[in-house]
C-alpha cells in the first residue's frame, strides 16, 4: 500500500535553468512569446517523464529544438553537400574562433540578430552562450558535423558581407 | 565606426544580448508550478488519497446511497389505489409466506404493527423499486379500514439508513421504514 504513496522526485526547474532554456528557445524563433510556449511545452512534456530523463538540460534543449521544428518552423531545404568533402573543418574551427576577434556597436547586436536566420542565432548562442565548440554544437543541437561546417562558414561570410558595416574585424 | 576591444567584442555583446532576456517572476513560478502541482511527496499524496476516499463516500451517500422515499411512496400509493386482487387470502403470515414462495426474503410481523389493533387479510406479489415485494392487505380493528403493507428486501447498502418518512402521495398517506433489514411500507 506505501508503495501506492512513493514517487520519484519530479524535476524541479531552477530560476536559472528556466532563463537559459528560455534564451536557447528564443534564439531559436526570435519571439518572446513563441520562447516561452515552447519552453512551457518543453516543462510539460518532461514532467510527464518518469523517471526525469538524466541529464535534464540538454535533453530540455533537445525537445525545445524539435517543439520549434514542428510547431514552428518546417524543415527547410538546405543545401548539403557532402561540406566535409568540400570545407576544412580546421578552417572553419579557426573562422569560430576567428569570430571572437570581431568587434560590433551595442547598439547593433539586436539588429545583425534579427536579420539572421534562426540556424545562424541558434548557432551564435551555442557559441556565445553556452561557449561550445563546433563539435559540442553539432551533439548539442543534433545538426550533422558536416551542415554545421558549412553553416558557420556561411555564418562568418554573411557577417562579413551583409554586416561589414555594422562589423569590423580586428587583425 | 570605431569600436572599443573591451565593450565591442562581437562575442561578448551576443553573449550580452541573449543574456538580458530574461523570464518575469510570474512565467517563473507559473512554469515551477507545473512542477510542484504534479511533484506530490508520500505525505501529499497519503493526504489526497484520504480526502478523495471522504470524498467519494459523501458523494456515494449524497447521490446513491439515499433511499428515494418520493418514489417508493408514489410506488406503493399508485398499488394501493389499484386495488388489486389478494392472491392468498389468510390472517397467518406463515399461511402468506408459503405461497408467496418466490419471495427472496422472509415476511415480518412488524413491530410498528400492533397484533391486537392490526389484523392481517391476505397477501399477493407485487414489485417496489423494481425488486420483488409483498403487498399484505390489514385492517385495523377499531376503524374497520383497510390498508395495504408492503414489505422488501433491502439492498445491502441501504441497510445502514433507519430514517423513518411520512409522505402524502395521490391523496394516501404512505409511511416507509426499515425493520429487520426490510424495507416496509404502510399506505394508509
Amino acid at each position: 500500500m506505501l508503495k501506492l504513496f512513493k514517487r520519484k522526485a519530479r524535476p524541479v526547474y531552477s530560476d536559472a535553468l528556466l532563463n537559459q532554456l528560455y534564451r536557447y528557445g528564443f534564439s531559436l524563433c526570435h519571439s518572446s512569446e513563441q520562447a516561452y510556449e515552447l519552453l512551457q511545452s518543453c516543462c510539460e512534456k518532461v514532467l510527464q517523464k518518469d523517471p526525469p530523463p538524466e541529464p535534464l538540460q540538454p535533453y530540455m534543449m533537445r525537445v525545445i529544438r524539435n517543439e520549434f521544428i514542428d510547431n514552428f518552423r518546417r524543415k527547410k531545404l538546405e543545401l548539403v553537400v557532402d561540406e566535409d568533402q568540400y570545407i576544412d573543418a580546421s578552417i572553419v574551427e579557426k573562422s569560430l574562433q576567428n569570430m571572437e576577434l570581431l568587434l560590433i556597436d551595442q547598439q547593433h547586436v539586436g539588429l545583425v540578430m534579427e536579420r539572421l536566420s534562426e540556424d545562424e542565432r541558434e548557432l551564435l548562442y551555442l557559441w556565445a552562450v553556452e561557449g561550445l565548440s563546433v563539435q559540442e554544437i553539432a551533439i548539442t543541437s543534433g545538426v550533422a558535423r558536416g551542415t554545421l561546417l558549412s553553416r558557420v562558414s556561411r555564418l562568418k561570410k554573411r557577417l562579413s558581407d551583409e554586416f561589414g558595416h555594422l562589423i569590423e574585424e580586428v587583425s | 565606426m570605431s569600436f572599443g576591444a573591451q565593450d565591442g567584442s562581437f562575442k561578448q555583446l551576443t553573449r550580452d544580448y541573449f543574456q538580458e532576456l530574461q523570464l518575469s517572476k510570474k512565467q517563473v513560478n507559473k512554469l515551477q508550478g507545473l512542477a510542484k502541482s504534479k511533484r506530490m511527496d508520500a505525505s501529499q499524496w497519503a493526504w489526497a488519497s484520504a480526502v478523495s476516499c471522504v470524498l467519494a463516500v459523501t458523494v456515494y451517500l449524497a447521490f446513491f446511497a439515499g433511499i428515494n422515499y418520493s418514489a417508493i411512496s408514489k410506488e406503493i400509493a399508485y398499488n394501493h389505489n389499484s386495488q388489486m386482487q389478494m392472491e392468498v387470502m389468510s390472517s397467518s403470515i406463515n399461511d402468506i409466506q408459503k405461497h408467496l414462495n418466490r419471495l427472496d426474503f422472509k415476511l415480518i410481523q412488524s413491530q410498528l404493527l400492533d397484533k391486537e389493533k392490526w389484523q392481517i387479510m391476505g397477501g399477493r406479489y407485487c414489485s417496489i423499486d423494481g425488486r420483488i415485494a409483498a403487498q399484505l392487505k390489514v385492517r385495523n380493528r377499531q376503524s374497520l379500514q383497510v390498508h395495504t403493507f408492503y414489505q422488501a428486501k433491502l439492498p445491502e447498502e441501504w441497510l445502514n439508513i433507519i430514517k423513518q418518512k411520512e409522505l402524502e402521495v395521490d391523496g394516501v398517506k404512505v409511511k416507509v421504514w426499515q425493520e429487520k433489514g426490510l424495507l416496509i411500507g404502510l399506505a394508509i
